[in-house]
Formats: C-alpha cells, sequence, structure tokens
C-alpha cells in the first residue's frame, strides 16, 4: 500500500511543478485554436478539428510522458530528496511502482483535460458526444504509458533528468520504426541471409511497436467498410501491460541495487 | 549476513527477475505475433475489398475497358476468389455482408494465402489500400514525417489547405499532384476524393481547349473517384459522386449513372431520399422505364408514401410506358389523371396531352387542328417543348402546303 | 544485550562506471553501538561516515563484511520502522508544506488517521514549528529545514536515531536547543543515538562513546570518558616552580607548559610517581594550585589520532615501497 502515497506523493509534484503546466497551457491553446479553422465547407472543417486536437493530445502527451517519466526519479536523486524517502520502511519496489504510478495520474489528468476540452469542441459543432474520440484518446493514453515505461526504466541509471529525456524522445522515434523491422528481415530472408532474418525478426517481435496504435486515425473516421475493431483493441490493452510490465520490470532490476 | 549468503541471495533474486523479464518478453512476442496477424488481416480486407469492388462493380462497366493484365496481383487475387467462392455460396466477395468477410478474412489468413500476400506485399506488387508510399514522390518528407509521428490525418488535412489555396490561385499544376498526396495519406478523406474529382472533371477541363484534353481530364476525375471507391467501397457519397456528378451530369451517360447510384442506394443512410430518386430518374432518363416504375412503387411504400413526385412519377412513368408502345388512348386517361390531381405546375401532364391529341388530330388527318395544338404548347410557354412544337408546326406547315397543292391538284 | 548497530568488517569500495578507478570509502570497519547511548562517529570530511551511516539505511550496500541493525539486515521494512534518519543537509520536497511533509513521511511509516495526526502535532512541537506547518518548505530557513528534518525522524517514535550532522550549520541557540532534546531522548525516553559530525565540541556535550574514522579506518574508538580523562595521568598546576626544576621536569620527558601568570603545568604520567613530584614541588616550595586528572579535548586526541593514522600510513607505504624495491 505504500506505493499510492508516494505516488501521491508525486502527482503533488507534478501538479505544483510549473514546467508541466506550461505544457499543458500551450496543449489547451492549440487545441482551443482549432475552433478557428473556419475556412472550408463543415464536413472537412469538422475533420480537422477533430485531426488538430488528435494530434495536439498525440504531441504533447508524448512531451509530457517523456518529461515526467524522465525527470522525476533523477530529480529526486539530485535534490537529495531521495534519501528520507527511501530510508523509510518501504521496499525499493514499491517506491518505483509508486511512482511510476504517480507519473500515470499526472500523465492521466494532463489527458484527460486536453480530451475533455476537445470533446467540447467537437460537442459544440456535431452535437453529440464523439465516442470514436474518447477512443483515440484511450489509445493515446495506451501508447503513452508504454513510452513513459520504458523512459522510466531508462531513468533509472541516470543522476541527471537530461539523459532519460532525450532516450525517451529516441524510443518514441524507435518504437514507431519497428514496424519496418518486419519488412527488412522479408528482405534478408530472401537474400539468404536466415540468421540475420531471423535475428531482426526477433527484434521485431519483442521491442515495442508503437505503430499498433495508429488504428486510432482509422477509429476517429470510421467508415462503414471498416470491420470491427473491437478485437484489436483488447489485444491492444493487453501489450500494452505486458509492454508496461517489461519496463516495470527492467526498472526494477536496475534500481535495486542502486547506490543512492 | 554473511557475505557468501548476501551475494548467493542477491544472484539468485536477479536470476529470477531476469527469468520473469525473459517470460514477460516471450508474452509481448506472442501478443505481437496475434496483433501482427490481426493488422495483416486488416490489411489483406482491405485490399481484398477494393480489388473485388473493381472487378465486381467497375470494371464491368468502365468507358474505356482494357485487358485483364496477368499481373502478380490479379493473379493472386483470383486465386484468393476462387477459394472464396467456395465459401460464399458464389456470392461476390464485394457483396458479402462485412462481418462475415471479417471472418472469412481471419480464417484464409491462417493459411499460406498470408505468407504470399506478405510478400507481394512488401515487395510492393500490391495496391494497397492504406499505407503504400511511392518513395519517388516529391512530397515523401510529409509522408516518412507523418507516418513517424502518426499524424497523417493531420498532415493530409495541412495539405488539403494547400490545395484550396492554389486553387484560390488559379495554380492547376501545384493543385492537382498534391492531390493526389493528400488522398494517398488519408484515403479516407471522402471530402478530398469528391472535391479533387470535381477540380479534375469540372475546373481543369476547362482550362484546355482540344476535346481530347477535355475527356482526357473528364476520364481522370473518374478514375480518381474509382480509386477513392475502391478505399471506400462502403462509402455511399463516392459512389453517389461518381454517378450523379460525373456521368449523369457531365457525360449523360444514364447506363454508368444508375449503375453506380445503385450501388450509392446500396449503402446509403436510412433517411436519404434524395439518392434512391436520382437513382430511379437515371432508370427513366436511360429509358428503363418498367426498373423506374417499380422503384418508385416501392419509393412509395418503403421510404415516404406522401411523396409527391413520386406519385407524379408513377402517372408519368406509365404514359411514357404507354406512349413507348405506341398506345395513345392508353395514355390519355392516365395524363388525364396526373393532370386533375396536381393542377397547379404539371406541365408534364399537360404538354402530354396536348402533344398525343396533336399526333392523334395528325393521324386523322386533322393537320390544322394539330398545327393549333402544337401552338398552343408555345403559348403557354411550354419551354421544354418549343423547339420541338416549332419544328412539328414547320412539319405541319410543309404537310399543309403539300396537302394544299396534293388537294388544288385533285 | 544485544549490540542495536553492529558492524564486523565493513568495507565498502566505490567502483567507478567501468570499473577502471576503485575508491576505498570503509575499511573493515568495526562498530557497536549499545542499547540507550548517544554514539558519536567523528572523522574528517570525506572519511566515510556519511557512507557507513547510508550503509545502515540500505541506501548503499557494502562490497563486504557485516551489518546488523537489531540483530537483521539494515534493509528489511521492519528494521527501518524502528529507524530516525536525519540526512545530512535537511534536503526535503519543496514543493510541500511542512505539515505536508510530515504527513507524507508518516504514511510511509504505516500511521493513520487521527493516530498520524497527533504524531504530526507532537512532532512539531517538540521541535518547535508548530507556526511553520502551513508554510511551503521552499520558505524555510537552514534552522527550520533542520528542524523538520528531526521531527520527521521522530515521527514513529523510533527506538533508534540516525543523525547526520545535526547541528552544523546551526546558530548557537539552535544548537541548544537541538542538543537538549536529543539529550533528553536518551534520557526521558531511553533512545539510541548514533551521531555523525565532525562539531567536536557537540559531541564532547553529548556522546557517551565515540568512533574516530579517518580515511575510510577507526583510528580510534571507545567511552568518551575514558578517552578524555586518562585516569592514569595526573595534571597538576603549581605556582613559583623555578626554572631550576622546570627543566628538571622538562628532562625527565614530563610535559610542562605555561598555565599563565607564572603557574606552570605539569603532566604527570601516574608511573612516573605523582607524589614524588609534589614533594619536589614542596621542597622548592612551590604553591600547588590545583591536581586533576589530567583532561584531553576532544580536539587534541581527534588530531593525534589523524595524525598517527597518517604516520602508520606512511609507514606503510614506505616499507612497501622498499620490498617493491628489493623484489626488483
Amino acid at each position: 500500500m505504500n506505493f499510492f502515497w508516494i505516488a501521491a506523493n508525486t502527482y503533488r509534484e507534478g501538479i505544483r511543478k510549473k514546467t508541466l503546466i506550461g505544457f499543458l497551457i500551450v496543449a489547451l491553446l492549440v487545441i482551443g485554436g482549432s475552433t478557428f479553422l473556419t475556412v472550408l465547407s463543415p464536413g472537412e472543417e469538422v475533420k480537422m478539428v477533430k485531426d488538430v486536437c488528435l494530434a495536439a493530445l498525440s504531441m504533447f502527451g508524448m512531451l509530457i510522458a517523456v518529461f515526467t517519466a524522465g525527470s522525476m526519479v533523477p530529480t529526486e536523486l539530485e535534490n537529495k530528496t531521495i534519501y528520507t524517502v527511501l530510508s523509510k520502511p518501504l521496499r525499493r519496489f514499491e517506491y518505483v511502482i509508486g511512482k511510476f504510478v504517480g507519473i500515470q495520474f499526472i500523465l492521466i489528468l494532463n489527458l484527460g483535460l486536453m480530451g475533455l476540452l476537445s470533446l467540447v469542441i467537437l460537442f459544440t459543432r456535431e452535437h453529440i458526444i464523439s465516442t470514436i474520440l474518447i477512443k483515440s484518446v484511450l489509445l493515446t493514453y495506451l501508447e503513452l504509458m508504454v513510452l513513459s515505461a520504458l523512459t522510466f526504466a531508462v531513468s533509472m541509471v541516470s543522476s541527471s533528468a537530461v539523459l532519460p529525456i532525450i532516450s525517451g524522445a529516441f524510443i518514441y522515434i524507435i518504437g514507431h520504426l519497428v514496424e519496418y523491422l518486419k519488412g527488412l528481415s522479408n528482405h534478408a530472408m530472401q537474400a539468404g541471409q536466415a540468421l540475420i532474418a531471423s535475428v531482426i525478426k526477433l527484434l521485431y517481435w519483442v521491442l515495442p511497436d508503437l505503430n499498433k496504435y495508429n488504428i486510432r486515425d482509422q477509429l476517429i473516421h470510421l467508415q462503414p467498410n471498416d470491420p470491427r475493431i473491437g478485437i484489436i483493441m483488447w489485444q491492444l490493452v493487453l501489450y500494452t501491460i505486458l509492454c508496461v510490465a517489461v519496463g516495470i520490470c527492467i526498472a526494477h532490476l536496475l534500481f535495486r541495487r542502486k547506490e543512492v | 549476513m554473511s557475505n557468501e549468503t548476501r551475494t548467493t541471495k542477491q544472484r539468485a533474486e536477479s536470476a529470477r527477475l531476469f527469468i520473469l523479464l525473459a517470460v514477460l518478453l516471450f508474452i509481448v512476442a506472442r501478443i505481437a505475433v496475434r496483433l501482427d496477424y490481426l493488422e495483416t488481416s486488416y490489411s489483406f480486407y482491405g485490399w481484398l475489398l477494393a480489388r473485388a469492388t473493381e472487378t465486381d462493380v467497375i470494371k464491368p462497366v468502365l468507358l474505356t475497358p482494357g485487358e485483364q493484365e496477368a499481373t502478380e496481383e490479379n493473379v493472386f487475387f483470383e486465386k484468393v476468389r476462387t477459394s472464396l467462392s467456395e465459401r460464399t455460396g458464389g456470392q461476390l466477395v464485394s457483396e458479402v455482408e462485412e462481418t462475415h468477410l471479417w471472418s472469412l478474412v481471419l480464417a484464409e489468413m491462417k493459411q499460406p494465402t498470408r505468407l504470399e500476400f506478405e510478400r507481394l506485399a512488401s515487395d510492393g506488387k500490391l495496391n494497397l489500400p492504406y499505407g503504400a508510399i511511392d518513395w519517388s514522390e516529391e512530397s515523401v518528407g510529409a509522408h516518412l514525417g507523418s507516418l513517424i509521428l502518426g499524424f497523417r490525418s493531420a498532415v493530409a488535412d495541412l495539405l488539403w489547405l494547400k490545395v484550396d489555396e492554389y486553387w484560390h490561385q488559379g495554380r492547376m499544376e501545384m493543385m492537382l499532384p498534391m492531390m493526389q498526396t493528400v488522398v494517398t495519406l488519408d484515403p479516407h478523406f471522402i471530402e478530398a476524393w469528391k472535391i479533387g474529382a470535381w477540380h479534375l472533371a469540372y475546373n481543369a477541363a476547362v482550362t484546355v481547349d482540344t476535346l481530347e484534353e477535355k475527356q482526357a481530364f473528364v476520364e481522370k476525375g473518374i478514375l480518381f473517384l474509382q480509386d477513392g471507391i475502391k478505399r471506400n467501397p462502403r462509402n455511399h457519397e463516392l459512389y453517389f459522386d461518381l454517378g450523379f456528378s460525373m456521368y449523369f451530369l457531365k457525360l449523360e451517360d444514364y447506363e454508368n449513372a444508375a449503375h453506380y447510384i445503385r450501388q450509392a442506394d446500396r449503402y446509403r443512410p436510412p433517411d436519404e431520399k434524395w439518392i434512391p430518386r436520382m437513382m430511379l430518374l437515371a432508370y427513366e432518363r436511360g429509358g428503363h422505364y418498367e426498373d423506374a416504375l417499380e422503384g418508385w412503387r416501392r419509393y412509395l411504400t418503403e421510404i415516404d408514401p406522401e411523396s409527391n413526385p413520386g406519385k407524379r412519377a408513377l402517372y408519368r412513368l406509365r404514359a411514357l410506358i404507354a406512349v413507348r408502345d405506341e398506345r395513345y388512348d392508353e395514355a390519355l386517361p392516365i395524363l388525364q389523371e396526373m393532370f386533375d390531381t396536381f393542377p397547379g405546375a404539371n406541365a408534364f401532364a399537360d404538354i402530354g396531352i396536348t402533344k398525343i391529341n396533336a399526333m392523334k388530330a395528325e393521324a386523322a388527318g386533322d393537320l390544322e387542328g394539330a398545327k393549333r395544338l402544337w401552338q398552343s404548347l408555345i403559348d403557354k410557354a411550354h419551354l421544354t417543348v418549343w423547339d420541338e412544337a416549332e419544328a412539328n408546326i414547320a412539319r405541319l406547315n410543309a404537310l399543309i402546303a403539300v396537302g394544299g397543292a396534293a388537294t388544288s391538284e385533285s | 544485550m544485544a549490540p542495536v548497530i553492529e558492524t564486523k568488517d565493513l568495507t565498502k569500495i566505490y567502483i567507478t562506471f567501468f570499473g577502471t578507478q576503485q575508491i576505498p570509502a570503509l575499511d573493515k570497519v568495526d562498530l557497536s553501538v549499545e542499547q540507550g547511548e548517544i554514539f558519536g562517529f567523528l572523522g574528517p570530511n570525506g572519511a566515510g561516515k556519511t557512507t557507513a551511516v547510508k550503509i545502515f539505511l540500505s541506501l548503499i550496500f557494502p562490497t563486504s563484511g557485516e551489518v546488523h541493525i537489531l540483530g537483521q539486515n539494515p534493509g528489511s521494512p521492519k528494521v527501518k520502522r524502528q529507524i530516525g534518519y536525519l540526512p545530512e543537509g535537511s534536503y526535503f520536497p519543496d514543493f510541500l508544506r511542512g505539515e505536508e511533509v510530515l504527513r507524507f513521511y508518516g504514511q510511509l511509516y504505516g500511521l493513520r488517521g487521527k493516530d498520524l495526526r497527533d504524531r504530526i502535532t507532537a512532532t512539531l512541537d517538540l521541535v518547535g514549528l508548530q507556526e511553520a506547518r502551513g508554510i511551503l518548505v521552499k520558505y524555510y530557513s537552514k534552522g527550520m529545514r533542520q528542524r523538520i528534518g528531526l521531527a520527521q525522524a521522530l515521527l514513529s517514535d523510533p527506538d533508534i536515531l540516525i543523525l547526520d550532522e545535526p547541528t552544523t550549520g546551526l546558530d548557537p541557540i539552535a544548537r541548544r536547543e537541538i542538543r537538549d532534546i536529543l539529550i533528553n531522548l536518551k534520557v526521558e525516553r531511553g533512545k539510541t543515538l548514533f551521531i555523525c559530525s565532525h562539531e567536536l565540541l557537540e559531541v564532547e556535550l553529548m556522546c557517551d562513546r565515540v568512533a574516530i574514522l579517518d580515511r575510510g579506518k577507526v583510528v580510534k574508538s571507545g567511552r568518551l570518558d575514558e578517552m578524555v580523562y586518562s585516569e592514569r595521568d595526573v595534571e597538576i598546576v603549581a605556582q613559583g616552580v623555578g626554572e631550576k626544576l622546570e627543566n628538571e621536569f622538562r628532562g625527565e620527558s614530563l610535559n610542562v607548559s605555561e598555565a599563565g601568570r607564572g603557574k606552570l603545568r605539569i603532566e604527570v604520567p601516574r608511573e612516573k610517581g605523582v607524589f614524588q613530584v609534589i614533594h619536589r614541588l614542596e621542597q622548592q616550595g612551590a604553591e600547588l594550585v590545583s591536581m586533576s586528572p589530567r583532561k584531553q579535548s576532544l580536539e587534541d586526541i581527534f588530531l593525534q589520532a589523524v595524525r598517527d593514522s597518517a604516520a602508520a600510513r606512511e609507514a606503510a607505504a614506505s616499507a612497501e615501497s622498499a620490498t617493491n624495491e628489493n623484489e626488483t
């Protein structure tokens, strides 16, 4: 249960920290600014508003995720507030989990606010509550959960916040490129290099593929011909949980004997 | 705790954690495999539906039908189609209901079909509805960026604004390629397909001089819409645009118009009334009066029993059938009833009655009477038949002159 | 009774990132802290005091040797519940208010609800921060931070308090107050205190036993009064000794020093015969001002110990280089 207090405290730190509030405000401005897209026909306008809102959510969500997850533990190490915490009767694992959950609280709050604003904006145009938008935001959050878990793991070995944040950005980019390993592996196979092909294929299966969450693009413009994407969503949720578990496992491995 | 026991305990714990990590990664891989299977299936579904729509809906009525090339893609498609038709009981793939088709696809993807599909896809031999980039295109940067960041539709929107800008600046040569980029990035951007086709067939065609060039643009517009249809095979708007804006209005090709508007009608939302009416109009213009009549009857029972255009259509079509079959006596009372039921603005009935009476008069030898009837049409300012009336008056005048000469001779 | 904190051959070597450099921090340290005493852990900066303390709290881990707290491993949460820790420098989450800090730590100790609220108020009272409880820690002065640090260490009413430089950097009033609190904790509450400090005067006033650490080695340890007061030696202050007798004493290698205004201080080791010296003084006609057990200041002991250890190191180093030369 200890992890909950750590999480709550982390959350409080997050919302009182000015940088995160800065991100959020900029994001809200961008989303709010989308209401001024009145250039085109109504059909196109709604689409643009939806797309801009989701893109902003995704972009700023990624920044917030990387920043929060990457800097939480290193800053606590740097300003030595970690001593008083770790000397209390709690296991290191509880600390790790608590920090991670706190980061998720912060992420959910930010995404929630941005999503709420988008929902309201769309409501004023379409006069229905767009459940598709909600599903898309959820998918975005799942992606960010994986991203934050891996960035968090990296932050365990660093004493400055800069390294994990940059790593987080890298992880994001690499995560979106994992998809192409499949084609690469197939080409290697065709070129007769079976061993390399197998290694690449293995990497493709094991590395987190963030492009899988891109079905939100198709969700947002659901066409009558698209088959029920329901099963994909559930599989994605499972995938997310496991990738997050991997991230936390790595974080725990790195932190258990870390000398503070 | 002594040194040795501490280190062994630690090593044991580390080992356990590493094993846990390995297990987790294994499960991740399993789920990734499953997701990959689902994604490939989804991609296959889209491709299959696109090809099937092409074969079943578009190809049969092509403007310039070409030979079926024996590309690898086509061969593969035939193979798949045969395999599927066994399970659909011969039903056209494009008409199979979506969820059923999806389960068929899922089953199909478990077999060697999948390997071949992946191989063809990665070799670029397949025309995939979603995700294909031509690396030689100029705007490849936009593609790459948006793919990585996952903002395809947002980028497409921005480029679409650019298209609009180019349009207002009159820069056709910049606008047209960009339109293609927009729909490649976001194939479900319906407005882009519609407006893009409009730009091609109407606006671009105006800018050129020769008939061949104009026709070329119109064809481009049609191909553009067909491409959009392949990627959105269940979207009624695109079928309708192709059938109505292109074939009905621009080319006055009522056969093709009816063909596509019929597809639109299949997939239209339940309250949509304009589409079925246009479909029936296309039948009528194409001379398929019986189909139109039957369609209107269905319209009146199922969709809108109060529809005045529908009720008028019933009369009109019955009259048209009678006239076509030269049963003028049957036609007259129909038209009379039509005129009585809709006195206000019923030009058709009025014209019809007058014309039939004129023809009857002429057949009975009353040329003057016939001429008077034709003249009355002009007097009543029935503009649609002005030319016809004038032509008939002229003809009758000629006949009268000849007849007069004949009677004066006899 | 089993010692509260016990280490045997405790060694810590810091290894830099790729194992290229090894920095020894603790070298076979033996410590034993008994229940209910105030233990002073002294040493120059960088001696390794904080390293040892961090090992007690499982913030870092020993390279070899044994550590037991209350007979158990330092890492176990059960043990940590019995420990209150005030780290050096007192860094606390800036964004929290004083009482929020205590609430957070209290929650980690397992305190809840009314119990927690009472403890917070009690500790705030004890350290005198009741009025400042609603202010953000960001705005606390150094003294206030030390106090809130002490408060959070006392939250669970632990049996053991580990304090790293508790009075360093404070003004004399604050020092006195904290010293009083600490002594009171031992005297009235029977707690065990382990204090790291290089404020020798404070240590001298508070501690029962001390250990002096220099470059990772314990160079001297024992009961403070035993170390400071040498039972065997006597210090005689006399007036009017006269030069002749003074030189005699010096010649007998007795420590003679000025004691101000013509007085002389003579340190007489017991074996040299105190009464003899007094007799000679009497004969001289000198006046006996005072006679007391010889007392060294802790500072002297400390400096001496550090010097001795340096000398020992040099000796060892030259012996080693001599052997090396012999071998080559």
